[in-house]
Parts: C-alpha cells; structure tokens; sequence
C-alpha cells in the first residue's frame, strides 16, 4: 500500500520558487580587479558568467549521455552527476563581491551569489542569504533589487523577526523602487495577514495597507496571491466550519463531505504524479 | 484507524483512468472525490481555494477545520489527537488505516 508520506510528499508550490539565473544589468565599468590586471568589474563578471554557462552547458551534457546510457541497461546515473554545476562558483563571486565591498560594483557578484545559491543546500544558501542580507542592508536604495521579488516578501522567513522587521523598514524608508517597497510592506504584514484572527484590527489593518501598497503598482501575481490568501483566511481559518462538498467518487457514486460529520476526517488533495 | 470515529478521504485531480490505475497501483482503500467529474464546471479545488499539492485539512466532528496546510506529519499529527480526545483513549500504534 503507498505510504501516506509518499502520497503527500511532494509540494509543487512550496513556499520558495526558483527565482531567475543571472541577473540582467551589469556593473560599472571602473578599476582593474586582482588576477587580470586590465580587467575591470564588468569584464570580470562577464567572465564568471561564461564559465557558468560553459559548465552547465558541460554538465547537461554529461548527464545526457548517462541517463542514456541508464536507460540502454546501464549503470544506473549516479547521485552525484545530479549535483548542480554553479556550486563551485559561489566561492568565487563571493570573493568578487568582496573585492568591491560597498560599492555599487559588488552588486551583480552579490546578485548572482544570492539567486544562484538559494536553491542550493548548505554553503550555497548559507552564502545567498549572507549575500540577500548585504544586499538588503548595504545596498538597499539600489534599483535592482528588484530583482529579487519573492525572497523581499520573505525576509523576516531568513533573517527572523526582529531583523527581517528592521531590514524592510529600511526598504520601505530608502528604496527608490516602488515595487521593492511594497515587497517590503508584504513581508511586514504577511505575519497578520497568516496568523491574526480574520476579525481582529490587526488583519484588517493589514489587508488595507497591502491593498494600498498594491494599487500604486503593477504587481499582478502578487496582487492575486495576497487576494487569494486573504479570501483562504476568510474561507478557511482554523475554527471555521468547512463548506460541504457534494461530489462523485471514482466509481461515479455520489457522496458528501458532510456523510462523515460526526467523525475526524483527512482530507488529502493529492494526484499521482 | 480502524473502528474509530475517523474517515481519510481524497480528492483526486487525475483524469479516471489514471486515477483508477493509481488506486490500484498503490492499493489505496480510501473513498475519493472527482476534483472536477466530467461536465462539471468546477473545480472542487478552486472552491476551496488550494494554492499547493497536496494539500491536506483536517476537519473536526464538528466540520470545523483544525488543519490546513501541506504538512502531511502535522495534519496526521492533528488528526490522531482530535480521534484521540473523541474516543477517550490513547492512540493505538499499529491500527493505522491507509497511513
């Protein structure tokens, strides 16, 4: 029999989508950097990213012809030829972003580290939100961050309460970017929006300064998940009677949610994908 | 949770065919809904406003709603202390059904 786990262990939208790969804009042409005396930080970048492109080009390559080769009978791919290709690069646009400490330079090197490294395990995320955290501090009235969408909505999930608190009072008081400051207004509001009682001043509050912050720009998949999150607390919250559901089984036999009240029920929504 | 006041039910988003051969693949003996049986218009996942799968909730005697979420360990967790508190006993290891 399919374990329980088994059936419900995958998650298709689990709370941290894939953000984009490289960043778009590029830094200021200025001093030479250490190793390639006439290079300058944009030639470095640039550098970095093809030897990125070039080793994942590389990888899915490698990996082709294994699982190929699995599927012909063979060995089957090894767990390790899964491993992402970008790892060995963090270290090294770290070491770039450090070598501009503070200025406007870093800023792709600590683009790159912070969206790469996060779907990454262990050092690699460490080093993305090592590199979000400088960002979101250091350089917090650049234009590009709002790049980073989703993971702004979420910084008191990486740097906990009282800093992530900080941190986006900082966005929404310095940020020239009106979409940075109202990824801002949602991470300090999702904590009500999730967890205040629906009827509490606290939820309405934040529902009214998130609307507010969301009619002054075009942020339409934000504007539909926050819409869709308050209608689920509104439809949904714990303590709420659940509606009915009047459905057909696989067999084509109809039956009703509401045939179980008296009894604990697990609802699971699943599929077998 | 044989004989207790509990029930574990879905709600399948497969087409049937593939819903059947899943049932029967994974031996599952739960009852099922039809996310959308065909000529339906709706889905049930829609009304009840799913952002993720699997999704799990967990409904008291009541049909109040003490879970809802994506963790399958927690609502498992939550379900088997409501049955718990309802039948007045421990929770019996082993005498799950379908877990």
């Amino acid at each position: 029999m399919i374990s329980f786990v088994l059936l419900t262990g995958l998650s298709l939208m689990g709370p941290v989508a894939g953000p984009p790969l490289a960043p778009s804009l590029h830094p200021p042409r200025q001093e030479a950097t250490s190793g390639h005396s006439q290079e300058t930080p944009l030639d470095r970048y640039e550098r970095l990213v093809a030897e990125t492109e070039a080793a994942n080009a590389q990888w899915s390559k490698s990996l082709r012809a294994l699982r190929d080769a699995e599927k012909a009978g063979g060995a089957p791919v090894p767990a390790s030829a899964w491993s992402s290709p970008l790892i060995p690069f963090v270290a090294r646009f770290q070491a770039a972003a450090r070598d501009h400490v503070g200025t406007d330079a870093a800023i792709p090197f600590l683009m790159w580290v912070t969206q790469n490294g996060m779907p990454m395990k262990g050092a690699g995320r460490q080093a993305a939100k090592d590199s979000l955290h400088e960002l979101v501090t250091a350089h917090r009235g650049s234009d590009r961050l709002e790049e980073l969408s989703w993971m702004l909505g979420r910084l008191v999930y990486f740097f906990g309460e009282e800093e992530g608190a900080a941190i986006g009072a900082g966005l929404e008081k310095d940020s020239p970017n009106e979409e940075v400051r109202t990824w801002a207004v949602f991470s300090r509001t999702s904590g009500s929006l999730e967890n205040a009682p629906v009827d509490s001043e606290a939820f309405q509050e934040a529902i009214a300064e998130l609307r507010a912050a969301l009619a002054k720009v075009d942020m339409e998949m934000l504007a539909e998940e926050v819409e869709n999150r308050i209608a689920v607390r509104e439809k949904f919250s714990l303590g709420m009677v659940a509606p009915d559901i009047q459905g057909l089984d696989l067999a084509g036999n109809a039956f009703a949610l509401s045939d179980y009240k008296g009894k604990v029920v697990l609802l699971d929504f699943w599929g077998d994908w | 949770m044989k004989d207790r006041p509990f029930a574990l039910l879905g709600v399948n988003s497969d087409d049937l065919d593939r819903a059947h051969a899943a049932v029967k693949e994974h031996r599952l003996n739960w009852r099922n809904f039809q996310n959308r049986p065909e000529g339906s218009k709706t889905k049930i996942s829609d009304d009840w406003l799913l952002n993720g799968w699997p999704t799990i909730v967990v409904l008291d005697a009541d049909m109040k709603i003490r879970y809802r979420g994506l963790d399958c360990h927690e609502g498992t967790r939550i379900a088997r202390e409501l049955v718990s508190a309802m039948d007045g006993g421990p929770e019996q290891a082993g005498h799950s059904d379908g877990h």
